[in-house]
């Protein structure tokens, strides 16, 4: 009992104690350096912040004070929302929380012409109900200190307070310590494809992609080099916007970085994605050159590349100074060197495949090769000959969607041939020898002997032996319907996998640009659907064609 | 003209026709290989232009010229019309719009579609290498005979047996054509409608299995023929025409010149990659400004 005396005593003592100590305290800084350097003499004509910290403690309601700023004769306080300006003084009303609260705002302060050098005084003072708290900042004052080192012409007056602070040049791209590459393109930024980066991460181990990592990742740096003649001292909003060089309009490309804390307005600034442009806070820190070396964050699935005016903004203070630089975005084509790649390593298949040529026309016999030669020249004519007379005149009629009616004679016709030939020349290397026969055709009759044909032809061979190696189609003794339902899905897979990987190959040799719902459309109808219509008709008068052949 | 005579090589200057088959593919090749490196549109236009000049120079008929035209002006208004609309650099500028993007559900799946008037001159500038390549093509296949080429792949080493497949299959061409249109004959005949008795597109899906069925037939007549005579074991028979010291040379020069434009390209695209060295500064500047 006695103990709990004690503690209740010691307790309401320091509650006592507490109550005793509650108040405010004001810190005011002129002039504020935002690197906390510190600073004693003003020059010419500069703004420089004021800076003014109000914490209240342990006072158990809300308070109301006004803050007022007295000025210097020839200093003037810039406007700023919340504050009542007027010439020699500026004013505000803030509001204190309760128990705890710290209030905090920077102010701007010009040294008008009018200044004169010499020992400045400048007196903040804070009033609440039953309150005051005053502070003198002394300062000296310099007005020849520095002033502005432009040419002047003699009949025209500068306005002085549209020098403060200017852009003197922007350099991308640089790396994050500002350093320009030399053997990087000036105003050329790459851009890296993420269309693989799920693939790419699953591959790697990584899981699913971080898309807010990815976006939050610079695409590349540029180094603003600004100029601060008066040495001013403030924070300057950033702000670069890609703009089509034609039209001038402000164009889809840049994003800003998300948040990197929970409380606004701390450093990037609203959510990603939001605006068409890369945004920053930037201090300047009162030296009459910096420079400030700035992330730009790109968003990967709207850029588009080509030739762009980066628009750079910076403003603060009521002053915008904007700068406009030629940029070129160029995308760094992953799946178009993958699908190149791929097309490479079937390449080197093949050449294996076809050292086996010779056994495969042996197993087949006389017979069986000369089918092949007449299917491969049914093929050429009845497929290659009309694709390439009529296919030019579809092509120019119905453009990127002529492929729609010529694929009823690439996709149906032929696996229509492939199929029936190999349901009655059931061998692996059949498909290659009717493929190689086609392809020389094709070159002796058209001259199309181009090592984009060779790649075509080589993806189309590997892929389709190797996906009837893998379905067992070689190796089944009979072949039912229920089976060869499937094959004919499964071919139409494949071919819908060698369009794609065609089309990549033309979209990389020939720089050609297709969209994706275009891609996807022709491998659904083109590859996966006529091929697996033609498979399956194929099988059909395969089995018919078995008739003619035990005859 | 007719069709076959349109693919036949025998009315060109006789110096085009001279030159060996193993010149004309590797020219071929190597054009092919300048066309996918080169960027430049003066140098793709040149290139072109150099072909349309060979054509000239082995006296390609009016006729032909008429039939490339043709071809050329369908290829290259097929690739501006599909770069024209999906067209994806900036600037571009709509010029109309197809599919708008408030569109119900095409409007969502396309993004909108637009022909965009970039669009229209990178298409034809792109249009360019596949327009070059036709015209090298056409100029090879109307100064060559098919044995031409086709003994230029067998003095490569092309295996007999198929050297063999391909003869049967050019040999065999003119024939199953000729046997499609007695199918489609029949076809016509026994059509009981008025209107599919002419309308040949309609008996397209029958044309397949008699015309397989007749190559079947036809493949075990000529096995046997052939088995029988020996022919498919034994070599090929071939003429070698003779590959001048001059034709050689003029190969291996190209070959070197494709060389040093892929090799030239290969190292810009990697300065732009940061793979840059000093020493090839001027190399740079050449790819740049011409490839």
């Amino acid at each position: 009992m006695r103990n709990f005396i004690v503690c209740l005593v010691t307790l309401l003592l320091s509650l006592a104690g507490v109550q005793a100590f509650a108040g405010q305290q004001m810190e005011a800084v002129y002039p504020y350096s935002l690197e906390k350097r510190e600073i004693r003499t003003v020059t010419g004509h500069s703004t420089l912040p004021l800076f003014i910290n109000l914490t209240s403690f342990d006072v158990p309601r809300m308070q109301e004070a006004e803050v007022s700023v007295r000025l210097p004769e020839g200093f003037s306080a810039l406007p700023k929302e919340g504050w009542q300006v007027r010439p020699g003084s500026a004013s505000a009303h803030w509001s204190l929380d309760a128990d705890y609260a710290q209030n905090f705002d920077l102010l701007y302060i010009q040294a008008d012409e009018a200044a004169v050098s010499g020992s400045k005084q400048m007196e903040v003072t804070v009033t609440g109900e039953d309150w005051n708290e005053k502070k003198t900042i002394s300062f000296a004052y310099d007005a020849a200190g520095e002033t502005l080192e432009q040419p002047q012409e003699k009949s025209k007056k500068v306005d002085r307070k549209k020098f403060n602070w200017y852009i003197q040049s922007v350099t991308l791209p640089v790396d994050p310590f500002g350093h320009r590459d030399e053997r990087a393109e000036n105003g050329v930024v790459y851009v890296r494809d993420t269309t693989l980066e799920g693939f790419r991460n699953r591959m790697k181990g990584d899981g699913a992609t971080n898309w807010s990592a990815v976006f939050n990742h610079p695409a590349a740096f540029l180094l603003l080099d600004m100029r601060n003649p008066q040495r001013d001292i403030r924070v300057l909003r950033f702000k670069a916007q890609l703009l089509d060089r034609v039209t001038g309009q402000v164009v889809e490309g840049l994003v800003t970085a998300g948040k990197t804390d929970h409380e606004a307005g701390e450093g990037w600034a609203g959510k990603t994605g939001e605006e068409a442009e890369t945004t920053a806070l930037i201090s300047l820190d009162g030296k009459k050159t910096q420079a400030f070396v700035l992330p730009l964050y790109v968003d990967y699935f709207k850029v588009l590349e080509g030739e762009y005016t980066l628009r750079i903004t910076v403003d603060g203070g009521g002053q915008q100074k904007i700068q406009e630089v030629p940029l070129t975005i160029a995308k760094k084509h992953s799946l178009g060197l993958l699908a190149v790649g791929f097309a490479f390593f079937c390449f080197l298949i093949m050449l294996g495949l076809l050292l086996r040529l010779k056994k495969c026309v042996f197993s087949i016999g006389a017979k069986g090769a000369i089918t092949v030669a007449l299917f491969a020249a049914i093929s050429f004519g009845g497929i290659a000959l009309p694709s390439t007379i009529l296919g030019d005149l579809v092509h120019a009629l119905l453009g990127p969607f002529s492929g729609l009616i010529t694929g009823l004679l690439s996709g149906i016709m032929q696996y229509l041939l492939i199929v029936s030939l190999l349901v009655l020349y059931r061998k692996p290397g059949v498909l290659t020898l009717l493929y190689v026969i086609k392809f020389m055709l094709s070159g002796i009759m058209f001259g199309h002997f181009s090592p984009i044909g060779v790649l075509s032809t080589s993806v189309y061979i590997v892929v389709t032996e190797a996906l009837l190696w893998l379905s067992g189609f070689f190796r089944k003794e009979e072949l039912d319907p229920k089976y060869m339902f499937c094959v004919a899905v499964l071919l139409g897979l494949g071919d819908a996998l060698i369009t794609f990987v065609n089309l990549e190959q033309m979209m990389f040799f020939y720089r050609l640009y297709y969209a994706d719902w275009f891609l996807t459309m022709y491998m659904v109808v083109n590859g996966l659907l006529y091929s697996s219509i033609g498979s399956w008709i194929g099988f059909r008068t395969g089995t018919k064609l078995r008739q003619v052949v035990s005859e | 003209m007719s069709m076959r005579q349109l693919w036949e090589g025998t009315d060109a200057r006789p110096w085009a026709r001279e030159i060996n088959g193993r010149t004309k593919l590797i020219v071929l090749f190597l054009y092919a290989i300048l066309m996918i490196t080169i960027d430049n549109p003066r140098s793709l236009f040149i290139l072109f232009m150099l072909t349309l000049l060979l054509h000239l120079a082995a006296g390609t008929s009016f006729y032909k010229w008429k039939v490339m035209a043709v071809l050329l002006m369908l290829g290259l208004w097929g690739s501006m019309v599909s770069q024209a609309l999906f067209f994806s650099q900036i600037p571009r500028t709509p010029l109309f719009v197809l599919i708008s993007l408030d569109t119900p559900v095409l409007g969502a799946v396309t993004g909108g579609l637009f022909i965009y008037r970039e669009g229209i001159l990178y298409g034809a500038v792109q249009g360019l290498r596949a327009a070059t390549m036709l015209s090298l093509g056409l100029l090879v296949c109307w100064t060559s005979d098919p044995r031409q080429l086709l003994n230029a792949l067998l003095a490569w080493h092309l295996p007999p047996q198929v050297a063999f497949m391909l003869v049967t299959a050019i040999r065999f061409l003119p024939v199953l054509a000729a046997e499609t249109g007695e199918i489609i004959t029949a076809l016509q005949l026994r059509s009981d409608t008025q209107r599919g008795r002419t309308a040949i597109i309609q008996h397209i899906p029958y044309i397949a299995k008699p015309l397989l069925a007749r190559c079947l037939r036809r493949a075990q007549t000529l096995a046997l023929s052939v088995v029988s005579r020996g022919f498919f074991s034994a070599k090929v028979s071939q003429v070698r025409q003779s590959w001048r010291t001059l034709e050689k040379a003029g190969c291996f020069a190209f070959c070197l010149f494709t060389l040093a434009v892929v090799g030239s390209k290969i190292c810009y695209v990697l300065s732009e990659q940061g793979f840059y060295f000093g020493m090839f500064r001027k190399l740079y500047d050449i790819s740049k400004l011409y490839l």
